[in-house]
C-alpha cells in the first residue's frame, strides 16, 4: 500500500487533501444530509463533575472521583459515543456519588436553590425532589411511573432509616431518604447518557432531535455541562424549533463564562495540550523544564486563544497567524521575553523570530519534540492530523523506524538525518507529507526556544509539501495554511468532533460547506460558527439510533 | 450512611486470621481444608502482566533449549523463581495488521483487530484471555476482576484502546487500568458496607432505567446497556455477598504522584503487587492484569539514571544498551510478584505459583523494528501442574527465524483453565491447537 506511493507522489493513504475545490453554495432547504446515527452517549468525567456541580454544589462535586475518560481519535466524546461502561466503573459511580450526596446534604445551600424544601422537610418534598431536580439530571421531565418510583425510593429509604433510628429523629431519617432518592437520579442511565433518538420528521422522512435531546447536545457542546433551567424551559415552549430560536438560545449560552472554559477544554484536547504534563523532556539539556513550565505553557496557548475569540472575536485563521503571545515569568525566557510584571502578559512579538500561531506557541513545539531533540515528523504529523484533518498511515511493518545516527566526527542537523525518509519510498509518501513541515520549524529546539543553528550547525528550514505549498518558516507555513480552505473546513470537523461525538462522515457533507460559507461570511469567528452548528440540520437531526 | 461498620468488622475478623502471610483463612475452607466452605475448587488465580517496547532478544533469549535452559541476561532477575518460569521464543503473533506496536497486543486475545483506521488506532478485536478465564472462574468472587498500572506514562502519539489497555472484554468495552493504588484498594477493599437493602432497591431502579431504555436504541447501544446491566447485577451481587473478612490490609498511601517530576514506579509496581497478592489469596478476586509501562510509551526509567523515554530510546541505534538496563529492569520488577507469590502459602502448603499462572509479554519483540517475529512470552507459575514444572525454555525456531503461533500458548494457558476449551482468540491470529511441549502432568 505505502511502496505504490512514490510513484503516483503520494500513496493512497497520504497526500489526500481535504480542499475539495470551488465548492457550489447551497442553500440550506436544498441540503442533501445523511445525518449521523442517533443513540447514546455516556458523559465524560468532566460533564459529570460540571453536571453534579450545578445540582449538588461545587464542594459535592469536589469529591468525586472518576477515573479518566479515555479517547477516541484523539477525543474524550467519540470514546463516550462507543465505549461501554465497566463493572468497576458501575461500582464506582455508587461509591463516588455516594459521597458527593452526602456532601451536598452536609452543605444544602445549591440544591435549596432548585427544591427549597430540602431545607424544612415534608413527605412531599421527595415529590419536589424527583420533578425538579429529576428534569435537570435526566434533561427532560419525569414520566408519572417514574416520578412515582424515585420518589418512592425517597420514601423507603425514609422508612428504612426510621426503623434503623432509635428515636423519632425525623430530619435525619429524612436526609437518608433524600440520598437515596438523589442516588437514584444520579446513577440511571438517563442522567449518566446522552439519548439522542429524535423523532421521525414526515417532511424529511429523518429523525429531529426533540427540543430537550437538543437542549442537552447544545449545553454539553457549548458548557460541557447538563442545560440549566431555562434553556429546558426554551426547550419545552418550542422555541428551539427555529434556526433563529435555536441562535437565540446558543448566543445566550455563549455569554456565559462556562462557554470559555469549555472552549479551553475543546482545544486543550484538540491540540494535545493537556499532555504537557505529561511529557518529560532530556533534563540534561533541559533543566528548566518541568511540571510548572509544562503546565504554563499549556495555560500560554490556552490563553492565547481566548483572546482570539472570546476578547476580541478575531478571524480564527489567526490562529496560523498571529504573533502573539502569552507569557508568564516561567514561559517568558522561551520567547526571549523578560518576566512580566503581572501574572500573565500578551505580547506581540516582533518577526525576528519568525513565530506565527500555534506554529509558535512553545506549548505546541514542546509537546510535538522528542526528549532531547525536535521532531519534524511528530509535528508536521499534528499539523496534517489536528490542522488539516487528513490521515496519516503508520509505518509500514518490518521497517527500522530508528532515527540515522551521526558517523563519528560528522554531526548532522535533523534535516540532514530525516532526508533517508525521502529517499526510501516505503516511508517517502508519508514521510514527504510531514517532515518538511517541521523542516520549516527547526528554527524552534525541543521546548520551543528559537535558535539560529542546530548546536553550531547551519538550520536550512526550506521545504515544501504538494498539498501546501514551499515555505521556510513558520511564519510562511502559517501564511499558507491561513488561506487554505482545508484548514477552516478542518475547524468545523473539529467541532463535529468534539461535540457530536463521531468522525464526520459522508451524509454531513454538504452541511459542512454550508457551514464554510457562513463561517467565511462572519469574518471566521469561532463563536458565531459554535452557534451556527447548533441550526445545522447534522447537529439537530440524528439517522437511525445505532 | 458512616455507620462505621467496617471498622467494627475489621476488629471481629482479626480474630478470623490465620496469620499474617496466609490470607486465606480457614473459616473460607471446608471442614477437610480441602476445598472451599461451599464445596467448590480452591481457587487458581490468573494474573497476565505486560510491559511495552519489547526486549533485545539476543540478550532476552536463552541460549539452551528444554529443561536445563539457563537464565539470560534480562531474564537475570528471576533467578529466585527460575523453576516456575517457562519462557517461549521463537513464535510468530499471527496478527493481520500493522500498525506498529498495537498488533503486538494481540498476543493477549489471539485476534486482529476489527476497528482499524490506518492510523496509529485500533480497538481489541476480541476478548482478551484475562477475561475469558474470567468469564469461567470469577463468578463467585466479589470482584470479577482487576486491571491496574505501574507507570503513567503513555504513548504520546496514538490513539484508540490497544495501547493504553492491555484487559478487553470486546472491541467496545476496554478495562482500562488504574494507576492509583488508592483507589485499587477501594474497589478491592474499600465496599460500602451499610444500608445494604435500600442500595439494592436503588440499583433496582437504575435496573428499570437501562431496560426501559433499552428498548428504543439499535444494536450497538444496546450492548452498551447489556454490560451497563452486567455491572448493575454485580454491584448488586458484592453488595450483598457476606463481608470479607480479609480486612488487613490498610489503604495505601502510595498515589503514584510523580516525585520532582520522576514516576515512583518501585514503589507503584510493590504497592500494586501486594494489593493484587493479598486480593487474590483472600478470593476477594481471581483474575488480575497488570500493565507495567504501556504500549510505546515514554516511562524514563531514573532509577536507572536515564533522562530519555523507554520507547525513544528503542529507536535510538545507540541507546540499545539504555533499551537493555531498561528491559532488565522490568524484569527486577516482574520479579517482585513473583516472589511475593512464591512467598504466599495457602493453609495447605501451597505457595501462589503452585496454584497461579502468570502471563508475561509485550507489544513486539524488538521495539526499533516493532516486528511481531519471535515475539517472546514468558510464563510463571504451573496452576496445579496444569503447566509444565520446573519450567523449560521452549524455541519455536532458532534465531533469526520464526515459526508457529503465539495464540497456542495462549491455548494452553486457557486449557489451563478451561480444560474443554478447544479454540482460542479468531481469525487467522488465534489457535486451535495447544502448545503440547508446555503441558503439565496434570493437564
Amino acid at each position: 500500500m505505502l511502496a505504490s506511493g512514490l510513484v503516483s507522489g503520494l500513496g493512497s493513504g497520504c497526500g489526500h487533501d481535504g480542499d475539495g475545490g470551488i465548492k457550489p453554495y447551497l442553500p440550506p432547504t436544498d441540503l442533501l444530509v445523511e445525518p449521523a446515527p442517533g443513540g447514546l452517549r455516556r458523559l465524560t468525567g468532566s460533564q459529570i463533575v460540571n453536571s453534579v456541580s450545578d445540582l449538588l454544589g461545587p464542594a459535592a462535586a469536589s469529591k468525586l472521583a472518576l477515573p479518566d475518560t479515555p479517547q477516541l481519535h484523539g477525543f474524550e466524546s467519540i470514546a463516550a459515543t462507543e465505549l461501554t461502561t465497566s463493572a468497576n466503573e458501575v461500582a464506582n459511580f455508587e461509591d463516588t456519588f455516594t459521597t458527593a450526596i452526602e456532601e451536598a446534604l452536609a452543605d444544602r445551600a445549591t440544591l435549596a436553590r432548585q427544591v427549597p424544601c430540602v431545607l424544612a422537610p415534608t413527605d412531599a418534598c421527595f415529590d419536589e425532589v424527583a420533578a425538579k431536580v429529576g428534569r435537570l439530571a435526566w434533561r427532560r421531565p419525569l414520566e408519572p411511573d417514574e416520578l412515582a418510583r424515585i420518589a418512592g425510593i425517597g420514601r423507603s429509604g425514609e422508612a428504612w432509616a426510621s426503623r434503623d433510628l432509635l428515636g423519632p429523629r425525623r430530619a435525619r431519617a429524612f436526609d437518608q431518604g433524600l440520598e437515596f432518592e438523589l442516588l437514584a437520579l444520579l446513577q440511571s442511565p438517563d442522567f449518566l447518557y446522552m439519548v439522542e433518538v429524535g423523532e421521525p420528521d414526515a417532511k424529511t422522512g429523518q429523525r429531529n432531535l426533540t427540543g430537550y435531546e437538543l437542549a442537552t447536545r447544545m449545553s454539553f457542546f457549548l458548557l460541557h455541562r447538563a442545560p440549566d433551567a431555562e434553556l429546558l424551559d426554551a426547550a419545552a415552549n418550542g422555541e428551539l424549533a427555529t434556526d433563529d430560536g435555536i441562535r437565540a438560545a446558543a448566543n445566550r449560552l455563549l455569554d456565559k463564562p462556562e462557554a470559555q472554559t469549555a472552549l479551553d477544554r475543546f482545544y486543550d484536547e484538540l491540540y494535545y495540550l493537556r499532555d504537557l504534563p505529561n511529557v518529560q523532556k532530556d533534563p540534561t539539556l533541559f533543566p528548566e523544564y518541568d511540571g510548572k513550565m509544562a503546565a504554563s505553557m499549556e495555560q500560554g496557548t490556552l490563553q492565547f486563544i481566548r483572546d482570539l475569540v472570546w476578547t476580541r472575536n478575531a478571524d480564527a485563521r489567526e490562529l496560523f497567524t498571529s504573533r502573539d503571545v502569552f507569557v508568564d515569568a516561567t514561559t517568558a525566557p522561551l520567547y526571549g521575553q523578560s518576566a512580566p510584571s503581572e501574572p500573565w502578559a500578551k505580547v506581540t512579538l516582533g518577526e525576528d523570530q519568525k513565530r506565527a500561531g500555534i506554529f509558535g506557541q512553545v506549548g505546541f513545539l514542546a509537546r510535538f519534540a522528542h526528549p532531547g531533540l525536535t521532531s519534524p515528523t511528530r509535528r508536521g504529523r499534528f499539523v496534517e492530523e489536528r490542522l488539516l484533518c487528513n490521515e496519516i498511515p503508520p509505518p509500514p511493518p518490518g521497517q527500522n523506524t530508528a532515527i540515522p545516527e551521526e558517523p563519528p566526527g560528522q554531526p548532522m542537523t535533523m534535516k540532514q538525518k530525516l532526508v533517508q525518509h525521502e529517499t526510501d519510498p516505503k516511508c517517502a509518501s508519508c514521510h514527504l507529507q510531514m517532515d518538511p513541515i517541521g523542516f520549516a520549524l527547526e528554527n524552534y529546539d525541543g521546548i520551543g526556544r528559537f535558535r539560529a543553528d542546530d548546536r553550531g550547525l547551519p538550520l536550512d528550514t526550506t521545504a515544501m509539501v504538494g498539498s501546501i505549498g514551499s515555505f521556510s518558516s513558520a511564519a510562511e507555513l502559517g501564511a499558507l495554511v491561513h488561506d487554505k480552505p482545508a484548514a477552516t473546513t478542518c475547524m468545523i470537523k473539529s467541532f463535529i468532533r468534539g461535540s457530536m461525538g463521531h468522525l464526520e462522515t459522508k451524509g454531513e457533507a454538504q452541511a459542512v460547506q454550508v457551514l464554510d460559507q457562513a463561517f467565511a461570511q462572519s469574518g471566521y469567528s469561532l463563536k458565531s460558527l459554535m452557534a451556527e452548528l447548533c441550526t445545522s440540520p447534522i447537529f439537530r437531526r440524528v439517522g437511525d439510533p445505532k | 450512611m458512616k455507620l462505621g461498620r467496617r471498622a467494627v468488622l475489621r476488629g471481629m475478623a482479626a480474630g478470623g486470621l490465620v496469620s499474617v502471610g496466609l490470607p486465606l483463612l480457614e473459616i473460607m475452607l471446608s471442614s477437610n481444608g480441602t476445598a472451599l466452605a461451599d464445596g467448590s475448587a480452591l481457587p487458581s488465580p490468573f494474573i497476565s502482566w505486560f510491559f511495552g517496547n519489547g526486549v533485545r532478544l539476543s540478550r532476552f533469549e536463552p541460549a539452551k533449549v528444554g529443561a536445563n535452559w539457563d537464565l539470560s541476561e534480562e531474564l537475570a532477575p528471576l533467578a529466585n523463581v527460575k523453576d516456575y518460569i517457562t519462557v517461549c521464543t521463537g513464535l510468530k503473533n499471527r496478527c493481520n495488521n500493522q500498525i506498529t506496536h498495537h498488533e503486538g497486543m494481540t498476543v493477549f486475545n489471539g485476534y486482529s483487530f476489527t476497528d482499524w483506521n490506518g492510523g496509529l488506532y485500533s480497538k481489541a478485536g476480541g476478548p482478551t484471555i484475562d477475561q475469558v478465564i474470567a468469564d469461567k472462574i470469577a463468578d463467585k468472587t466479589s470482584v470479577k476482576s482487576i486491571q491496574v498500572g505501574v507507570s503513567k506514562r503513555r504513548s504520546i502519539m496514538d490513539s484508540g484502546t490497544t495501547m493504553f489497555a492491555m484487559s478487553h472484554r470486546g472491541p467496545n468495552e476496554p478495562l482500562f487500568p488504574e494507576f492509583n493504588p488508592q483507589n485499587v484498594w477501594q474497589t478491592l477493599f474499600g465496599l460500602r458496607l451499610d444500608a445494604r437493602e435500600m442500595r439494592v432497591s436503588v440499583l433496582d431502579s437504575v435496573n428499570q432505567d437501562l431496560t426501559r431504555l433499552k428498548t428504543r436504541l439499535g444494536t450497538a447501544d444496546r450492548q452498551r446497556l447489556d454490560a451497563h446491566l452486567t455491572g448493575v447485577a454485580e454491584l448488586q451481587a458484592k453488595i450483598n455477598s457476606p463481608a470479607s473478612a480479609c480486612t488487613s490490609f490498610d489503604k495505601p498511601t502510595e498515589t503514584n504522584a510523580d516525585i520532582a517530576g520522576n514516576e515512583p514506579i518501585v514503589n507503584v509496581n510493590k504497592v500494586q503487587s501486594d494489593l493484587l497478592v493479598y486480593a487474590l489469596s483472600c478470593d476477594i478476586t481471581r483474575v488480575a492484569s497488570l500493565f507495567f509501562i504501556g504500549g510505546a510509551a515514554e516511562t524514563t526509567y531514573s532509577d536507572l539514571g536515564q533522562t530519555t523515554g523507554h520507547h525513544y530510546n528503542t529507536h535510538q541505534a545507540s541507546m540499545q544498551a539504555q533499551v537493555h538496563d531498561g528491559v532488565v529492569y522490568q524484569m527486577t520488577r516482574l520479579a517482585y510478584l513473583l516472589e511475593k507469590m512464591k512467598a504466599t502459602v495457602d493453609p495447605l502448603g501451597l505457595n501462589m505459583l503452585e496454584t497461579s499462572l502468570v502471563y508475561i509479554s509485550t507489544d513486539c519483540s524488538e521495539g526499533f523494528t516493532h516486528s511481531i517475529d519471535r515475539q517472546p512470552i514468558i510464563l510463571a507459575g504451573h496452576r496445579r501442574n496444569k503447566l509444565i514444572y520446573p519450567g523449560i525454555h521452549y524455541q519455536a525456531v532458532p534465531m533469526p527465524d520464526t515459526a508457529g503461533n503465539t495464540s497456542d500458548v495462549l491455548l494452553s494457558v486457557l486449557q489451563a483453565y478451561d480444560p474443554s476449551a478447544t479454540s482460542v482468540g479468531g481469525d487467522s491470529a488465534g489457535s486451535t491447537t495447544p502448545l503440547t511441549a508446555i503441558k503439565g502432568s496434570a493437564a
